[in-house]
């Protein structure tokens, strides 16, 4: 095993992708030394003192009602990153969020975190009958902010500035989403947390957000937020942690996902007689595709070997007279992959 | 509908309490309003001294009223005025039914309580009625029981009275007896044989003094003779003189004798007739006595039965007398000189003594402290919730600002609320009885000591509350157990002491005693100072528990195992 980089950082990394236990074993089983994997690994991490972590969570688990919602999760989280969390509903997104902030204690496992954190939860925490000055008035005397500056430097961040005298009742969704960010950042957290913030807005409020939040992970904020669009986490986010059934499947930068969930090709075949798409599965040799599954009426092929494939499609329609209404063939994007992999 | 009732099934918490509580209520005031001691009120009692006023006071001791004995009427008074008692009843000096000037009784009552003076009225009624019933029985019974003696007494009188008769009858028999027997004594033949007897014994005596004088004469003569004789010694010649002389005498003597002899011989035999005769007449004499003797014996025992029958019949009648005088005393002893005593044994008075110092209706002070109790425990709890349940709430938890500024502001927003209903209420208090307002400091003290207290419970009820359904369910239920547990609805004399030493914490029961002491009774601002410190400790004591439920759940390090380290 090859290691580029300092050891934590790799463990620190690996630990993001599998539980510490499973860890612990595959770094034996490939010849570590077993004082070192002691000295890493049976002991409380100390990544944060050690890297740029800002925040690693290990083995944790929560269960409601003896029902598990989250299981050996682990996670790391350095300075400045913004981090996708992606899940179907129910998979315990919110859930791992609000251990993270606090709001809610672990069944087991341990989250180290140092940084002050805000957060943005799925409803804009805000006053409605506030108006948008007064609400960031109100959290700036909560966290004892008397900097009388910094809300009208937030106001005019998220582009409020105008409207700081309206009655956040009266805001539209993407307004209130802007806000709340802005709410949440008022003590100029280290760690911002956001719980589907592009949920319920329009795609140029979300470009905008997007612009915001960009513009405040600059500033050294660490993002971590959630959002069921795969594919603009996808765009913006550093890294991406996949969320099923209360289990971290994956973590890790957007683009070792894209190669490890994206390499295969997928061949789109669509015919006249749907019953003929079976027909040709069947005579296909199992050799040339590895996975098949329908969508829209199409039926998709996933395949290391995309040309042998189409031409052995192509031959059967034509001695068995099929029509073939669709053929292509292309790499699925990371939304389809994920969306089929969280099911 | 299905979804209607699905939706009540899944709000357990708020199903529980909607249909639980109410039976809780039902429970606390079904043991609390037990109607066997639905009187007990406190009643002082002044002037309990004689046994009537005791029997008025044992009518209502039995009925469960609490009895206070006090030693004049004016702190008897005094203490109905502070609520202590709910009425004071005065009995007049040396109470006694039906005597004028004795049997008055007056009531010392506030005007809200006439139908208590009613109530006990009623009791000394009911009991004097009994007591005249049995009076009347009694003495019915007594003058059926004396006649009944009187008759017994009579007929031994009238069978006492007859024995006199019978005895006196037989007195008149025995006296007619004796009478008769007297009759028969016969006295005549004793009074000739006794003349003679007389005449013959003064001659007998007259004889023999004759006949002894002669002998003496002789006997004398004989002596001198025999002296003469003696004397003769000397001289011879004397002696046949004198023995002739002696002779002579003697024969004189002898002849004298022998006269007299015969004499008395004549005289004896004459006595001896005369002896004969008087034997005969005595015989005849003795005869006539012992037939006298015994008609007198027969007299004496007709005497003597008569004089028994006469003092049995003096004893009989004697017995009647005394027989007479026992009627007249029984007569006496019924002592039912009126009947008017025993219809209208007593007066009563009533002395309304809050005409002039009340300055409210009475209701008042319970209506102004319902609606201020309203006004917070609806409000408040909805505040809490509101700030618990909203969105906001997540981000706040987060900040560093402790819970109990959090709770602080809560609670002062819900009593600022509460305060202004407290000056609505003052104003309205103003509006309508502006004479109120000599005692408004003290006033508006116990209004704002009472919205202190609500708006603390009204915390507590948000800060255990999840909804805000849950908050008005459980406001409600509070606000019935504390109308239940005050004198709101009924005095709070009528639960049992157990529930009245719960009630006594009840802020609406405390809250409606003091606005009722300061505006009707006058109560100064420095007393209610005084007595509103255990109020004040119990707002107190809810705010803390409030705070308590409403603190942060926040994960920090000390709170979680394994370790979870966050810097906020």
């Amino acid at each position: 095993m090859v290691i580029v980089g300092s050891v934590e950082g790799y463990i620190s990394s690996a630990l993001g992708r599998m539980p510490r236990a499973d860890l612990e074993q595959v770094l034996l089983r490939s010849g570590w030394p077993k004082s070192i994997v002691q000295k890493y690994l049976r002991q409380e991490p100390n990544v944060l003192e050690k890297s740029d972590g800002i925040l690693a969570i290990s083995n944790l688990t929560k269960s409601f009602n003896k029902k598990k919602v989250l299981t050996n999760v682990n996670l790391v989280v350095n300075k400045k990153d913004l981090i996708g969390v992606v899940g179907v509903t129910g998979s315990g997104k919110t859930t791992l969020l609000h251990i993270i902030a606090g709001i809610l204690p672990p069944s087991g496992g341990t989250v180290h975190t140092h940084s002050s954190i805000g957060i943005a939860p799925q409803q804009p925490a805000l006053h409605e009958h506030l108006t948008a000055r007064e609400n960031l008035e109100h959290y700036a005397d909560q966290f004892n902010v008397n900097n009388k500056g910094r809300v009208l430097e937030l106001l005019k961040l998220v582009k409020l500035f105008d409207d700081h005298d309206t009655r956040v009742e009266d805001f539209s969704s993407g307004m209130k989403k802007r806000l709340d960010i802005a709410c949440a950042i008022i003590h100029e957290p280290e760690l911002l947390i956001l719980d589907e913030p592009l949920a319920d807005i329009d795609p140029l409020a979300r470009q905008y957000l997007w612009d915001l939040l960009k513009k405040i992970n600059a500033s050294g904020t660490t993002i971590l937020l959630t959002s069921h669009l795969v594919d603009e986490l996808s765009a913006h986010c550093s890294r991406i942690a996949v969320l099923k059934g209360g289990q971290l499947l994956d973590f890790g930068p957007v683009d070792d996902l894209s190669n490890v969930y994206t390499s295969h090709y997928e061949v789109r075949l669509q015919v006249k007689n749907i019953l003929s798409a079976s027909v040709i599965l069947q005579k296909i040799s199992k050799d040339l595709f590895t996975n098949h599954f329908d969508k829209d009426g199409v039926t998709i092929i996933t395949t290391q070997k995309p040309l042998s494939l189409a031409q052995s499609i192509i031959s059967i329609s034509e001695h068995d007279n099929f029509v073939i209404n669709l053929l292509s063939v292309q790499h699925p994007t990371l939304s389809e992959v994920f969306e089929e992999v969280v099911k | 509908m299905k979804q209607h009732i699905t939706l009540l099934t899944r709000k357990k918490t708020v199903l529980a309490l909607a249909l639980l509580a109410p039976l809780l209520i039902l429970l606390i005031a079904g043991i609390a309003y037990d109607n066997t001691n639905v009187y007990t009120f406190r009643i002082g009692i002044v002037g309990v001294g004689t046994e009537n006023s005791l029997q008025l006071i044992s009518a209502i001791n039995s009925t469960n009223f609490t009895i206070v004995m006090e030693q004049n009427s004016t702190d008897c008074t005094r203490k109905v005025v502070a609520s202590d008692y709910h009425a004071c009843i005065t009995f007049a000096d040396g109470f006694e039914y039906g005597v004028t000037g004795k049997n008055s009784v007056t009531f010392h009552v506030d005007p809200s309580r006439t139908q208590l003076v009613n109530t006990i009225k009623e009791k000394f009624r009911d009991y004097i009625s009994v007591q005249s019933q049995q009076q009347s029985f009694g003495k019915a019974a007594t003058l059926l029981s004396t006649i009944k003696d009187i008759k017994s007494e009579a007929e031994s009188g009238s069978k006492s009275v007859g024995d006199s008769v019978a005895s006196n009858d037989n007195s008149i028999s025995s006296v007619k007896d004796a009478q008769t027997a007297l009759g028969n004594v016969d006295t005549s033949p004793v009074v000739p044989g006794a003349g003679m007897i007389i005449t013959h014994k003064d001659s007998l005596d007259a004889q023999a003094k004759k006949t002894i004088g002669n002998t003496i004469t002789q006997l004398n003569s004989v002596q001198s003779t025999i002296s003469v004789i003696l004397q003769l010694d000397n001289s011879q010649t004397n002696i046949t003189s004198h023995s002739l002389k002696i002779q002579s005498a003697i024969t004189n003597l002898t002849s004298q004798l022998s006269v007299d002899s015969n004499v008395t011989n004549a005289t004896l035999l004459k006595i001896n007739d005369t002896v004969s005769s008087l034997s005969s007449e005595l015989s005849k004499l003795s005869d006539t006595l012992k037939k006298s003797s015994d008609e007198k014996s027969k007299a004496g025992t007709a005497l003597s039965m008569a004089i028994q029958n006469l003092d049995s019949g003096g004893k009989n009648l004697q017995a009647a007398k005394n027989f007479i005088k026992n009627i007249i005393d029984r007569a006496d002893s019924l002592s039912i000189t009126d009947a008017s005593q025993i219809a209208l044994p007593i007066i009563t008075n009533t002395d309304e003594i809050n005409v002039q110092s009340s300055k409210l209706p009475y209701t008042f002070p319970t209506l102004a402290i319902l609606v201020l109790s309203l006004t917070a425990l609806l409000i408040t709890p909805a505040i809490v919730v509101y700030d618990k349940t909203s969105p906001a709430h997540i981000r706040e938890m987060l900040s560093p600002q402790p819970s109990w500024k959090n709770v602080f502001s809560l609670y002062t927003a819900g009593l600022l609320i509460t305060l202004l209903e407290a000056i609505l209420i003052f104003a309205i208090l103003y509006l309508f009885h502006s004479q109120s307002a000599d005692n408004g400091p003290a006033i508006l003290f116990a209004l704002f000591i009472s919205g202190v207290a609500f708006t603390a419970l009204g915390l507590l009820t948000g800060a255990v509350s999840k909804s805000e359904e849950m908050a008005l369910i459980i406001g409600i239920l509070l606000i019935t157990v504390m109308l239940i547990l005050s004198d709101v609805i009924l005095p709070l004399a009528t639960v049992p002491q157990s529930v009245q030493d719960v009630a006594s914490y009840n802020p609406l029961y405390q809250s409606t005693q003091f606005l009722r002491k300061v505006t009707i009774h006058g109560q100064s601002f420095s007393e209610l100072l005084e007595q509103s410190l255990p109020l004040l400790i119990t707002a107190v004591l809810l705010f803390l528990i409030s705070m308590f439920f409403s603190s942060k759940k926040v994960v920090s390090v000390a709170s979680t195992k394994p370790a979870f380290s966050r810097k906020v």
